[in-house]
């Protein structure tokens, strides 16, 4: 059986790839380890909230997108010490 | 030899003073989680923290007052605030976990500390802090990891405390002394784990 993975993990996993491994559909589904159509998804939903943008169909972070996932890695790190699940 | 606690009054003050302005980073760190995440528990963390750490001001603030202005009843007043406020924070910070699995902090005379702390206030104190220790023991053994351990040390810690400001309060007036040390420890441990969550963005 899969491990649950939260929508808040499956949004920290995108937007790593994105950082760390470039912005290529390809890559992202790998690493997010994600469908096509549920990937296309969170990008459009992460584009519309101004985190991501795409550009000859490659995705990178904005500036807000830099920000908005170190605070979402914080955030992990706070739940992983506490003990909650994130 | 035995540990005067006279000596120690004053210390006392300054170490929660420092374990409230802890307490209250802490709150601040679940703050911005909550902003970010919106989840419950984080909201119930963060203001479990801001209330232990207005109990610990309060209670370091009207001991000041007392030493100040030579009025020992402020002691009293210090103590009713600092077991209100704690009692809140720590039942809040417990409603995290259960939320968390839920939905997926001179003049004065020698005995003037026994007065502080209460057998009884200190036992529903223990209790609560009891079951916070047990959840983040049971999450260390889930994923053994150094933030979750500096996380068990640091209630285990504030837990001790407790029980030696209760059993100080009904025999051995030196175990105040050690309690205030353990629950100072508690807190340094919880900078420790913020520094490395900052750190860690």
């Amino acid at each position: 059986m899969k491990p649950y993975r939260s929508r808040l993990k499956i949004v920290l996993d995108i937007l790593t790839a994105i950082s760390e491994e470039g912005g290529k559909v390809s890559k992202l589904l790998l690493y997010a380890n994600l469908s096509y159509d549920r990937l296309m998804k969170y990008l459009k939903e992460l584009s519309e909230k101004g985190l991501v943008e795409e550009e000859m169909g490659e995705y990178r972070l904005t500036e807000r997108g830099y920000r908005f996932l170190e605070e979402l890695r914080r955030a992990e790190k706070l739940a992983e010490a506490f003990g909650f699940r994130f | 030899m035995p540990v005067r606690p006279a000596l120690f009054f004053g210390y006392d003050i300054i170490m929660n003073f420092i374990s409230a302005f802890v307490a209250f980073i802490v709150g601040y760190q679940a703050y911005r989680a909550h902003t970010i995440t919106r989840k419950k528990s984080f909201l119930a963390l963060e203001l479990g923290f801001i209330f232990t750490g207005i109990g610990l001001l309060a209670d370091s603030i009207l001991s000041y007052a007392a030493i100040a202005s030579r009025m020992p009843h402020f002691l009293g007043v210090g103590y009713l605030a600092y077991f209100i406020s704690t009692a809140i924070g720590y039942s809040l910070i417990l409603g995290s976990y259960v939320i968390d699995r839920v939905m997926t902090e001179e003049a004065i005379p020698a005995a003037a500390p026994i007065v502080r702390y209460g057998a009884l206030p200190e036992s529903i104190l223990l209790v609560l802090i009891g079951v916070v220790m047990i959840q983040s023991m049971i999450n260390l053994l889930v994923d053994r990891s150094p933030n979750r351990l500096l996380i068990s040390i640091a209630f285990t810690s504030i837990f001790l405390s407790h029980l030696c400001f209760m059993i100080q309060a009904l025999a051995f007036v030196s175990l105040l002394v050690i309690g205030q040390i353990l629950r100072f420890i508690g807190f340094i441990m919880f900078a420790v784990s913020v520094i490395r969550v900052v750190r860690a963005g």
